[in-house]
């Protein structure tokens, strides 16, 4: 296993399996606007292109969203992150770690991958400026060894970017 | 519902949390961490809830009473209730005879549900207590 987090190392459960592949049909049928899924046979990670919308910072621009499933999905969120090279982005770390609050204790398993794909594009969208967080450093530096962002504490006070 | 972003510190996230199986690594950077992890081992912490925020006292992650699940309205979905999915599952509601109402009238598969107040206490759709905090 060459993941990094502690998500992905258990099967999915038959509930989550089950519940993913709803998921994909779904969004083979009506995929969010800017988003690709690249086809895999790996039902627990998903690695999906996203396009930066058009008259925004990151218009022609194409990154790429890593989302890995814990065995308990959707009880408990996925772990998505960006694969480098991650967007800068004030609110994205240059390892690709992601600061949104629904992906950690906001999360709701009423939210879907393609729900998550949209807040991201929109985080993105909102931003005026392109840069990483003041304490990207810092942070970056206490994530070598790859832990996962789930078992960051984060706080989220900002909601105008 | 509104997004908001931004800050760190450094965690033992989830409810299922393998202490065990992480790069041995990453408890090199705090003390505290040791500090709790041998404090868990011994048994000397009570109600350790991770994902809790020390700043926040709503933030914790903390499931309903059994008392409160177990008083849940429990019905059967007839198709008058339109073309109803449980967004946990994905799955239809019509004709299944364990639905359950929450408080704020939403209505999900009575396993999905439960599984999820087991360590939650908001609906999954509008976020609104399904137990009232004391």
């Amino acid at each position: 296993m060459t993941s990094s987090s502690a998500a992905s190392r258990k099967a999915l459960s038959k509930i989550a399996s089950n519940r993913l592949q709803k998921e994909l049909v779904e969004w083979q049928v009506n995929p969010p606007v800017g988003f690709k899924h690249k086809v895999t046979d790996n039902l627990q990670r998903w690695v999906i292109e996203v396009n930066g919308a058009p008259g925004t910072l990151y218009a022609n621009e194409t990154y790429q969203l890593q989302v890995d499933f814990p065995e308990h999905y959707p009880m408990e969120a996925p772990q998505v992150i960006f694969l480098p090279p991650a967007p800068l982005h004030p609110h994205i770390y240059s390892n690709g770690h992601i600061c949104l609050d629904i992906l950690y204790d906001s999360w709701s398993p009423a939210m879907t991958v393609s729900s998550v794909c949209i807040s991201i594009l929109s985080m993105l969208s909102s931003s005026t400026v392109k840069q990483r967080p003041e304490d990207n450093d810092r942070y970056v530096k206490n994530c070598r060894n790859g832990r996962s962002p789930k078992e960051t504490r984060w706080w989220f006070h900002d909601d105008k970017v | 519902m509104a997004e908001v972003y931004c800050g760190y510190d450094f965690n033992l996230n989830t409810r299922n949390f393998d202490f065990f199986s992480l790069p041995i690594g990453i408890f090199n950077f705090s003390v505290g961490w040791h500090h709790l992890l041998e404090e868990v081992e011994e048994g000397n912490v009570q109600d350790i809830s991770f994902g809790g925020y020390e700043s926040d006292a709503d933030q914790v992650m903390r499931g309903v009473s059994k008392c409160t699940i177990e008083k849940l309205e429990q019905k059967s979905c007839s198709p008058s209730n339109g073309d109803a999915s449980c967004c946990i599952c994905l799955e239809e509601l019509n004709g299944i005879k364990k639905v359950v109402e929450i408080p704020c009238s939403h209505l999900f598969h009575c396993k999905c549900i439960i599984e999820w107040l087991k360590y939650n206490n908001s609906c999954p759709l509008c976020r609104c207590k399904v137990e009232e905090e004391e």
